[in-house]
């Protein structure tokens, strides 16, 4: 596995857009106070249009040749590569726009916000199909599709949560219950596509005549160990939201965060596997 | 994440690793723009760049690989930057362009791999007497001046030679070294059948040809009046790379059939359609035997003719009791023997299936085809007979063909088909001139067969053929131009002779095993360094070569060293060499001999004028050939074009089948020896005794060896029959150091898929395969294609020892025979036996990434 | 001039990858890039079996998994002759079209970090030769011409068991299976 800076890429570009989904979400839940809420949502706006460009400047180590890479936009409409990379400049453009908003305006648009998180959406369309085009078996697959929003789902919440966590303390339990239910959705997703694709015989379209069954053998292990830490996540999530008694342990939001981010990026390193 | 950061360097470091792979070149050459490899080159003498595109010359292929091709590197800038192969005719199946294989066109990174060895050095605890011989494979190096090391090398050999007696030096391979050693009193020297198996001990005696100096098949044009061609255990796809597989071809297109005898099924096979009767390794003498009991059991002069009595009665003796040579017991026929008359055993096909595991079914049909087809070719590499016990088996694959009358008429043909001559034998048709140097005789007469050298240093003692028991006492071992530590048998047995001795020496151009496991190493030139050479090759070819570049940082070639050798010894090194390279070259150019339009008489090949002569700067007169002299260098080869019906054409035994009296073969009597006096005679002052008709012996580390219990069939400590192919990445253990060789042809040991079952063995699984000799690894290859209960270990992997000295983790091939002297002294490659198990221990990585045998002062 | 191809005569070639090996050397390709490739199959239980060896490099396909891919434009078809090639002038080296193309035909350059590929031996054709793989070979089983002309002389097949199905990219491929040649 070589494909670390596409790791990087395809999991910060998801989070933000989960994270800057749930955001949206969660400021339609949040009351209203105008200034409180800009500056509530100000620092995560900011932090995932940061995530976003990470994201993206963590795809330049993946090429050979980054003084070209402009080029790479020459091929919108017909390669998904290229659509992908430039949706992605949109959704980087809106995300800071929307931030910068916030920064300047002090004014939180959720509109705005809103119609970055779709673009976002879009965004992870063309990323994962990109993927489900090639030849590469277990890529040319619809459980790509769920591999990626489900990161999304998973991992933005999440993101979004931790973010919102220092600057809003009152409300978190709230922001912690909906993260837990989005979570739940964005494994479930996993889960379905997984399903999928231990259904389906594929055919090999490659030369090499490996099937994805036989490249993951090896990381059977791997695959096991980023459940338990992906379910441990979520468990935590859960203990988070329904224990009412104690009081909130930012720690413990932290933890689920990194739990997230690890079973995400081992569930990432298995699917780049798959292409090499 | 630190793939990242690993990333960012990687571009440095795949700099890095370029500048490394090029700076073998670096103390001669130009900078390199590209990745080429590149060296500052000469042009051939009168050759000039005409157009700044670079000069195509014809550069050295010069290994023991069983062929000979063109090959030519594009020297530009005073760069070799590109190679390529013959395209100096349009090509045809008649008249074929010799195109090399995939190790001569990676010469160009065997020259400037980035191993070479740049500086004569020593081992840093050596001492004159020796210093921690126990060090030696394990030591450091040091580096030293060739005064220095000439120094050493002569104080060494005169305190030796004066201490224990000339006797005490031992000279591998002879060549150059031998020369320089046979000024000062002479050296031991060592000897065995190496190619050719049971074949060159017995082959005069028999009276038939061995496939090389005594040609025994016909010629390739002929090969396609054959109707049946049976490969007893000859694979050219694999081991006579370049042409041979390509005529072959021309015979199936021209309707031959053919069946493969052999464990393996190989390439050859494959491509030729062929049936596969898988047999056991050292087992073909039985099968022959249960063949041959068929055609007597079948035959039937009216109805079913399988013998030809006729061919028996006239060119053969010993067949039955009444064509015995005089004095001998006629009960001793081979007739009788077969039948079991007197020892109550017929060699049935039920006998022989029950030894070489070919249902008896299959021999029988074997004996149909064979005996029921007008013309056959039966051919056979070396391999069977690299055997130990392997006369026999010579003896009666020879008497097959004579019982079936397939000898000596086109189409019909019984021998080896083998290394360069494989499936084209005849007279050459050009012939390099001789060199011109002097005969140097060696003084010594110690002549060590070489499954007894190691023995013999350790143990002080060796069957001097012919004569007896003799005492020796090696305490210098000097290797020039072979690989002994990893071509003779017993490895382990090697090493331990190695650090015994007082002094070692190797001429070596990388850090070859036994270049490894010396005390000195002097760094040699390859032939791509050296004036020029004329070779031969395939009954149809010429090739000269000629220098592409000065010698690379330090080295000298062979002669070089023997010069100074000799000097530092105090006598004239103009006794022994009264010419130089230049000059030996151009002797050879002006002695080359091409047949005439009448395909009987020769004449001079190269035209040589008077300015050639002048330009060259050496002795010769002008002479008138068939292509001028440059025209010769620049082609690189002379091809004597073929077609069906030339007078070109060889028919092997044709004059002794015409004429048995006129024309007799060179056995005692003149006739095909199926009762061979001689041999019986002979092999009484050899290793152990051999019948003179080919009886069947089990053969020492055969596969009744694999037995605990013959009788009840219960398998033994090493239940393995393991054998060495002729491997396609390189020539015996040459190029075995090439990455991009190594890339293209991994290192796997071959299973079959039963074997691998029964012990849980899948391709890439790391093995251990070891017997009482010693313990190797390979990953395991399993394949479909291999006779269950053998192991095919191809031949000339670079032995890489652990610390420990115990396991070879490069899958050495000689690590697991041993030292079995048998008959006149064959040397019994394929009969070994072991046993095999998955490797707990760390698994082996693909040999092209490991780490190069790179020396840093 | 038409679009171009090669023949493999799959019967007659023994695997010996010497057409690997003359094409690394002619493009200077280091351990790990191949513009030409063997791969090893083997049929059937002993001992009733039977191996192929496929050598194949690009296929200048007609619909070219690579140059759809290829976000940049820098691969592409040539008009003239339908050869597939890599603009350096371009190409970001992403490496996507390895993951397009069903034969594993892309080989990406490190050291430029840049895609690179088999080009027809583009300059050698230039001046009228033929590519190193074909003039290599031992068995005489690479071909190199007008895709029409070879498919005239050999037929259009261009699956063999083991290989991903020509429907996908549309190779300029001729192939003659063991057992099938004259
Ligand atoms: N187990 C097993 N052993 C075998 C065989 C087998 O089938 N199985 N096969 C046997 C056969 S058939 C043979 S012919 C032998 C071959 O045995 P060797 O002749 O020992 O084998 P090579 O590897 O060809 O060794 C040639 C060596 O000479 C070096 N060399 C090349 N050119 C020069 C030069 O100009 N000067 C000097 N000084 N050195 C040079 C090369 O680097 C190489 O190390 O092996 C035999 N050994
Ligand atoms: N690639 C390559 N080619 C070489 C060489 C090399 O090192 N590498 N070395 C060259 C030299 S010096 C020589 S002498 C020749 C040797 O050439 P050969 O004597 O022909 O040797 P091999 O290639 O070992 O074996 C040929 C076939 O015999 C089979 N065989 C082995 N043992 C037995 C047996 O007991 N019975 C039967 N029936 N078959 C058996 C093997 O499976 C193989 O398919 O090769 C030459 N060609
Ligand atoms: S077959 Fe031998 S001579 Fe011919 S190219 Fe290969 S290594 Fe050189
Ligand atoms: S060079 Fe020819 S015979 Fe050898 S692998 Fe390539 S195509 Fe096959
Ligand atoms: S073989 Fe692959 S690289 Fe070549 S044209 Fe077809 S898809 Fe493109
Ligand atoms: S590596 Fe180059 S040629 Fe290949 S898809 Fe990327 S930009 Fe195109
Ligand atoms: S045409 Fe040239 S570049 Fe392409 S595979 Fe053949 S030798 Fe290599
Ligand atoms: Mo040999």
């Amino acid at each position: 596995m070589h494909e670390w800076a596409l790791l990087i890429f395809t999991i910060a570009i998801p989070a933000a857009v989960g994270g800057i989904l749930f955001l949206w979400f969660m400021s339609g839940k949040i009351a209203n106070d105008d200034a409180n809420f800009a500056n509530i949502m100000k620092l995560p706006l900011i932090i995932i249009a940061c995530l976003a460009i990470v994201g993206l400047f963590g795809a330049f180590f993946h090429l050979g040749k980054p003084i070209h890479a402009f080029n790479a936009i020459r091929g919108f409409g017909r390669s998904w590569m290229s659509n992908e990379i430039v949706v992605t400049g949109v959704f980087i453009a809106l995300a800071c726009i929307t931030a910068g908003l916030a920064v300047v305006q002090k004014k939180i648009n959720p509109v705005l916000m809103l119609l970055t998180g779709l673009v976002g959406l879009i965004d992870i369309y063309c990323m994962a199909t990109a993927y489900t085009v090639t030849r590469v078996n277990g890529w040319h697959h619809l459980n790509t599709y769920f591999v990626f929003y489900g990161t999304a789902f998973s991992l933005g919440p999440i993101v979004g949560a931790s973010l919102l966590a220092p600057t809003f303390k009152e409300g978190m339990r709230k922001v912690i219950k909906w993260a837990f239910i989005f979570s739940i959705i964005g494994i479930a997703i996993q889960l379905i596509g997984i399903a999928m694709f231990n259904a389906y015989i594929p055919e090999i379209e490659t030369i090499s005549g490996v099937t994805a069954a036989t490249k993951l053998v090896p990381y059977s292990g791997m695959i096991g160990v980023r459940w338990v830490i992906e379910i441990a996540g979520l468990v935590l999530l859960a203990y988070l939201s329904l224990n009412t008694k104690n009081k909130l342990n930012f720690a413990f939001i932290y933890t689920a965060l990194i739990f997230f981010v690890l079973a995400e990026g081992m569930s990432r390193y298995v699917f780049y596997v798959l292409g090499s | 994440m630190m793939d990242l950061i690993n990333k960012l360097k990687d571009f440095k470091l795949t700099r890095r690793s370029f500048i490394g792979w090029t700076s073998a070149a670096a103390a001669t050459l130009a900078v390199p723009t590209s990745r080429g490899l590149v060296a500052k080159a000469e042009a051939n003498i009168g050759v000039k760049e005409a157009n700044g595109e670079g000069v195509w010359k014809t550069a050295a292929c010069w290994h023991n690989c069983g062929s000979r091709c063109l090959n030519k590197v594009l020297v530009k800038d005073g760069v070799v930057i590109r190679q390529k192969t013959d395209d100096t005719h349009p090509d045809s199946p008649d008249f074929p362009q010799q195109r090399g294989c995939l190790r001569g066109r990676s010469q160009r990174h065997q020259v400037f791999n980035a191993d070479r060895l740049k500086y004569p050095m020593k081992r840093k605890h050596w001492q004159p007497g020796g210093g921690k011989k126990e060090l030696r494979g394990k030591d450091q190096w040091v580096r030293i001046s060739w005064d220095e090391a000439i120094e050493h090398i002569a104080s060494e050999t005169k305190r030796i030679a004066k201490k224990y007696g000339n006797e005490a030096i031992w000279v591998t391979g002879g060549g150059e070294i031998g020369k320089a050693m046979s000024t000062i009193g002479g050296y031991t020297a060592s000897t065995g059948t190496i190619s050719w198996g049971a074949w060159l001990y017995t082959y005069e005696m028999l009276g038939v040809g061995e496939g090389l100096y005594v040609q025994g098949i016909n010629d390739r044009i002929d090969l396609r009046n054959s109707q049946l061609i049976v490969l007893w255990g000859a694979n050219p796809a694999w081991s006579t790379m370049g042409s041979a597989t390509y005529n072959y071809l021309q015979a199936k297109k021209a309707g031959a059939r053919f069946i493969t005898i052999d464990p393996l099924y190989t390439d050859s096979a494959n491509v030729f359609g062929a049936e596969w009767v898988p047999i056991r390794p050292g087992t073909d003498h039985a099968l022959a035997l249960g063949i041959m009991h068929t055609l007597l059991e079948e035959d039937d002069p009216v109805t079913n003719p399988l013998v030809k009595w006729d061919f028996l009665n006239k060119y053969t003796i010993g067949f039955d009791a009444d064509h015995m040579p005089a004095g001998v017991d006629k009960k001793e026929n081979f007739k009788d023997y077969l039948l079991g008359t007197y020892d109550q055993q017929p060699k049935t096909a039920e006998w022989a299936a029950e030894i070489c595991g070919v249902k008896a079914s299959t021999i029988r049909y074997l004996a149909r085809e064979i005996g029921g087809t007008e013309r056959v070719a039966l051919l056979t590499g070396w391999a069977p007979a690299r055997i130990n016990n392997g006369e026999g088996w010579v003896q009666a694959f020879s008497t097959l063909g004579m019982m079936t009358g397939h000898m000596g008429s086109s189409g019909n043909m019984t021998g080896v088909s083998c290394w360069e001559y494989a499936g084209n034998n005849g007279p050459a048709l050009l012939t390099p001139g001789s060199a011109g140097l002097p005969d140097i005789p060696n003084e010594i007469t110690n002549v060590i067969n070489e499954n007894q050298i190691f023995d013999a240093v350790l143990k002080g003692k060796f069957l001097q053929k012919g004569e007896g028991e003799r005492k020796v006492n090696i305490q210098f071992i000097y290797h020039n131009y072979n690989a002994v530590l990893q071509t003779r048998s017993n490895i382990m047995r090697g090493i331990e002779a190695h650090r015994k001795v007082e002094f070692v020496v190797t001429n070596a151009y990388a850090l070859t095993t036994t270049a490894k496991y010396s005390d000195i190493v002097l760094p040699v030139t390859t032939e791509w360094e050296r004036p020029g050479t004329v070779k031969a090759g395939n009954r149809e070819i010429l090739i000269a070569w000629s220098k592409i570049i000065d010698p690379l940082y330090e080295s000298k070639s062979d002669q070089q060293i023997a010069k100074l050798l000799i000097k530092k010894f105090g006598k004239n090194p103009d006794e022994v060499y009264p010419i130089d390279e230049k000059q030996q070259f151009f002797n050879q150019l002006a002695g080359s001999q091409v047949v005439k339009e009448n395909g009987k008489d020769f004449e001079p090949l190269v035209t040589i004028t008077a300015k050639d002569i002048q330009e060259w700067g050496v002795k010769g007169t002008p002479q008138k050939g068939r292509i001028g002299l440059k025209e010769f260098l620049d082609a690189g080869i002379y091809q004597i074009p073929r077609k069906k019906g030339d007078n070109l054409g060889f028919i092997a035994y044709k004059d002794f089948i015409d004429d048995p009296v006129k024309n007799p073969v060179s056995s005692e009597s003149g006739k095909f020896e199926i009762y061979c006096k001689a041999m019986n005679e002979t092999s009484k002052k050899a290793f152990t005794e051999i019948a003179p008709i080919p009886k069947y012996e089990p053969k020492a580390e055969g596969y009744e060896s694999t037995f605990a219990d013959w009788k009840k069939k219960k398998k033994g400590k090493y239940p393995f029959q393991v054998f060495n192919p002729h491997y396609l990445r390189r020539s015996h253990s040459t190029f075995d150091n090439v990455p991009q060789l190594r890339e293209a042809w991994p290192n796997p040991v071959y299973l079959s898929r039963a074997d691998a079952k029964e012990k849980g063995i899948q391709t890439g699984d790391t093995v251990l395969l070891s017997n009482e000799y010693g313990k190797t690894l390979r990953p395991a290859l399993v394949v479909e294609t291999l006779m269950p209960g053998t192991i095919a270990l191809p031949h000339g992997a670079w032995v890489d020892l652990d610390e420990k000295d115990e396991v070879d983790r490069a899958g050495a091939d000689n690590m697991l025979v041993g030292f079995v002297p048998t008959g006149l002294g064959t040397s019994g490659y394929n009969t070994a036996r072991c046993n095999i198990e998955k490797w707990n221990g760390t698994p082996l990585e693909e040999d092209y990434k490991w780490e190069q045998r790179i020396i840093k002062f | 001039m038409p679009q171009m191809g090669f023949y493999v005569n799959v019967a007659e070639c023994i695997g010996c990858k010497t057409c690997v090996i003359s094409c690394k050397d002619k493009n200077n390709l280091e351990v790990g890039r191949n513009f030409r490739r063997v791969y090893d199959y083997q049929e059937g239980t002993f001992p009733n079996v039977s191996m192929y060896h496929l050598s194949i490099s690009c296929n200048h396909c007609d619909e070219p998994g690579c140059v759809k891919g290829c976000p940049t434009g820098a691969a592409y078809k040539r008009t003239e002759d339908g050869v597939v090639l890599i603009d350096h002038e371009k190409c970001i080296g992403c490496r996507y079209c390895e993951w397009n193309c069903p034969y594993g035909a892309p080989q990406y350059n490190k050291e430029i970090g840049m895609m690179t590929k088999c080009d027809t031996c583009i300059d050698l054709r230039k001046k009228g030769e033929e590519p190193v793989c074909v003039t290599s070979c031992p068995m005489r089983a690479i071909e190199f011409g007008e895709i029409d002309k070879l498919r005239a002389k050999h037929g259009k097949n261009a699956d063999i068991k083991g290989m991903p199905s020509s429907s996908i990219t549309k190779p300029n491929l001729v192939l003659t299976p063991l057992g099938q040649s004259k």
